[in-house]
């Protein structure tokens, strides 16, 4: 068998599969898709492949009677017949047609069956449906619906929210510095991990001198000493962030039309 | 939609990290600003009871998306 021929029919066999996961893991998710070697996205694609083939073999077999296998794996061998490659481009117009709506058919079931999952929360319920990408889950406060979360919202839920407040800290130079801030964005990294978060009015405070004691034995709380960092937003990687603290804000309003942040509960 | 609330059904599964209004009040400086200052106050003063005011450019579309929202 002719090894390019079999190369470039192996990978349009994988199609179906490819597509079904690029879909499935599109949008937020669409770092999982990325796999570290060949045969990883062989094998995630191989499944989905075989069960597309598998239902639009049967769909086109019994419906239309138009699959020929033994045509399929004559033009595969040493000499294929010249009656195969006839039939082939006689039928062309089929095959094009059987192939483009097999590949439409797993791009659409991959984009709804993630929209399926998403909405109907089962990723946060089971386990086995999660997605790989943590981080979404925590920052976006999707965690607080997981079965093992130890922290339940008995008044609120996930989607009253309204942001989310960070602290973050980090060392610089053997000295402890809090960042807080706003959060507006993050970037996933390919491991599955984050790649930075991205903060609006930011401030930072040295940990070091939350708290003094003068020559007479006085303390002193500077907590309240911020040092504000101008610009529109701030990028922290996270390589250099010690640790993360999460806050979960919904907005309420009084009788004079002012805000005040609460904590969801 | 509401503005007080992320969006999220079958066609928005992306959550966004803000409700609509908190990203109305956002996109102004000063408003912003105010938001975080109050959580930070807040937070200092261990009370939820730290208001804070929105400008009136804000308050003004702020209005017109509830406006808008509401004959949707």
């Amino acid at each position: 068998m002719n090894i390019a021929l079999s190369s470039l029919i192996l990978f349009f066999l994988l199609i179906p599969g490819i597509l079904f996961r690029r879909l499935y893991f599109s949008e937020e998710f669409s770092k999982q898709y990325i796999k570290e070697s060949f045969f990883a996205i062989f094998f995630s694609s191989f499944i989905p492949s075989v069960f597309f083939h598998s239902l639009w073999f049967f769909i086109f077999s019994f419906k239309f009677n138009l699959i020929r296998l033994d045509i399929f794996f004559n033009i595969l061998s040493q000499n294929p017949s010249i009656n195969s490659i006839e039939n082939i481009s006689n039928s062309f117009d089929w095959i094009i047609w059987y192939n483009s709506s097999l590949f439409l058919i797993a791009a659409l079931s991959g984009f709804l069956l993630k929209k399926v999952i998403r909405n109907l929360k089962a990723d946060r319920k089971y386990k086995f449906l999660r997605y790989k990408n943590t981080w979404h889950y925590i920052l976006t406060g999707e965690s607080f619906d997981f079965p093992r979360a130890n922290v339940n919202l008995s008044d609120d839920n996930v989607e009253d929210i309204e942001f989310v407040f960070v602290d973050a800290l980090i060392v610089v130079n053997d000295s402890s510095y809090l960042y807080d801030g706003i959060l507006v964005d993050y970037e996933l990294s390919n491991d599955d991990g984050l790649e930075f978060i991205t903060i609006k009015n930011a401030k930072r405070r040295k940990i070091d001198a939350d708290c003094s004691i003068d020559e007479d034995g006085n303390k002193s709380d500077n907590s309240k000493s911020y040092y504000p960092i101008s610009g529109h937003m701030l990028v922290l990687k996270y390589s250099e962030i010690k640790n993360l603290n999460f806050s979960f804000y919904k907005l309420q309003t009084n009788d004079v039309n002012e805000y005040f942040p609460t904590l969801i509960s | 939609m509401k503005l007080n609330k992320r969006t999220f059904n079958f066609l928005h599964t992306d959550i966004s990290l803000t409700s609509r209004r908190v990203s109305i009040i956002l996109s102004n400086i000063t408003d912003s600003s105010a938001l975080a200052d109050s959580v930070r106050k807040s937070r200092h003063e261990s009370s939820e009871d730290v208001p804070f005011s929105i400008s009136e450019k804000t308050r003004i579309i702020l209005a017109k998306e509830k406006k808008s929202v509401l004959s949707h």
